[in-house]
């Protein structure tokens, strides 16, 4: 029988990240729709103060959060992660050209 | 120490199996019809040799009908550089080379792998001999260009109306709102700096291909902290012309803010 071996802070820390990624991009479409409600005029002064408010302290509370539980480092990796993934699929589609060697690829790796 | 006997296992694998389909592994094919060696310069220390036919030649090396893997980056990278090395060996001999992919193996069937290799020599030859004749005399070049963030970013700024405005008001605001004036003036520059890319990348690429043979766009990698690759260009260029791209590049090197990264000669490994 195979044994699992998992190192315990490796294991709280790579959840912890993904977790803070998560709510950090959850951060951002908050932030996106405050911008996009700001930019459309459908916002008082006053509220806009306390959305800013809100979001400053949101991100202040990550920070820290990432600071004191060591997860910064995990946090980015996750994000760069999901940059490339994103960044690799519109590549693709933006460039016809990748089609073909993506298919080359493909074929040799489905040929081995 | 893991590394080394991970690598003595593939190895080992690679070499143990005696019955195993024969094969040989294909670096380039030069236009050259010697018969000889390169040397022990290989992947994993193989002799590089040739095998000539009608005026080409293909620099193999002996090995078993099977591809190198390896889940090691390193090792993988090991090997990766050793091909680059005899594709590099063979051009520097021969000038004129077409490198293969990594992990070409042409393997036995009822006839060897070498008679297998010559009868492909044959079937392409007219083509093969087409795109020696397009690849004469040119090399390809790596040309990236990276600006620096922070520089960008100042230049821009001052030159948008709009953003100098936004710049003041915000000094004024109580924190809530000129955390959410901050956020746009983020939005605004990160507009006008991508107009910006793509129009100095129009106007570099319309600089660069005057000057070159063919040009491929290749996509932008990481830089280095503050720096943003601009482009990444794989250039076929002649011997000729190298001068006049050498002196846009430098041209462009010297403008505030640019740098530009300039690798070559290298076997035309995008342009076979």
């Amino acid at each position: 029988m195979t044994k699992l071996d998992i190192n315990v802070n490796d294991l709280k820390s790579g959840v912890l990240g993904l977790v803070v990624a998560l709510v950090e991009i959850i951060k951002e479409v908050l932030r996106l729709e405050a911008m996009r409600r700001m930019e459309g005029g459908s916002l008082t002064e006053e509220e806009l103060e306390r959305l800013g408010e809100a979001l400053m302290e949101l991100d202040a509370a990550i920070e820290k959060l990432k600071v004191e539980q060591g997860i910064v480092d995990s946090v980015k990796a996750v994000r760069d992660g999901l940059d490339s993934v994103v960044d690799d699929f519109l590549d693709t589609m933006l460039n016809p050209g990748r089609w073909t060697q993506q298919a080359h690829q493909e074929h040799s790796l489905g040929a081995e | 120490m893991e590394q080394n006997s991970e690598t003595q296992r593939e190895s080992a694998a690679r070499t143990s199996s005696g019955s195993e389909q024969a094969g040989c592994y294909v670096y380039c094919v030069a236009r050259a019809g010697e018969q000889g060696s390169l040397g022990a310069i290989g992947i994993e220390g193989h002799e590089a040799y040739t095998v000539p036919h009608k005026g080409l030649c293909a620099v193999i090396h002996d090995c078993p009908a099977r591809p190198y893997e390896s889940t090691d980056p390193e090792v993988a990278g090991v090997w990766v550089l050793a091909h680059h090395r005899v594709v590099e060996a063979a051009w520097k001999r021969w000038g004129n080379v077409l490198p293969l992919t990594f992990n070409t193996i042409i393997a036995a069937t009822e006839k060897s792998a070498e008679e297998n290799l010559v009868a492909w020599l044959e079937t392409e030859y007219d083509s093969l001999n087409g795109r020696f004749d397009t690849l004469a005399g040119k090399s390809e070049y790596v040309v990236q260009v990276s600006w620096d963030a922070a520089v960008i970013t100042g230049t821009v700024a001052k030159a948008s109306p709009e953003i100098r405005k936004l710049e003041e008001e915000i000094g004024s605001k109580p924190r809530g709102l000129a955390y959410m004036y901050r956020q746009k003036l983020g939005k605004l520059l990160k507009k006008e700096i991508e107009a910006k890319a793509e129009k100095e990348f129009k106007a570099l690429y319309d600089t660069i291909s005057r000057c070159v043979d063919n040009i491929h766009v290749e996509k932008t990698k990481e830089d280095q902290e503050g720096r943003q690759m601009l482009m990444n260009l794989s250039c076929l260029v002649s011997t000729e012309r190298y001068p006049d791209m050498e002196a846009e590049l430098a041209k462009l090197g010297n403008t505030e803010g640019y740098f530009v990264r300039l690798a070559g000669p290298l076997p035309p490994y995008s342009f076979c």
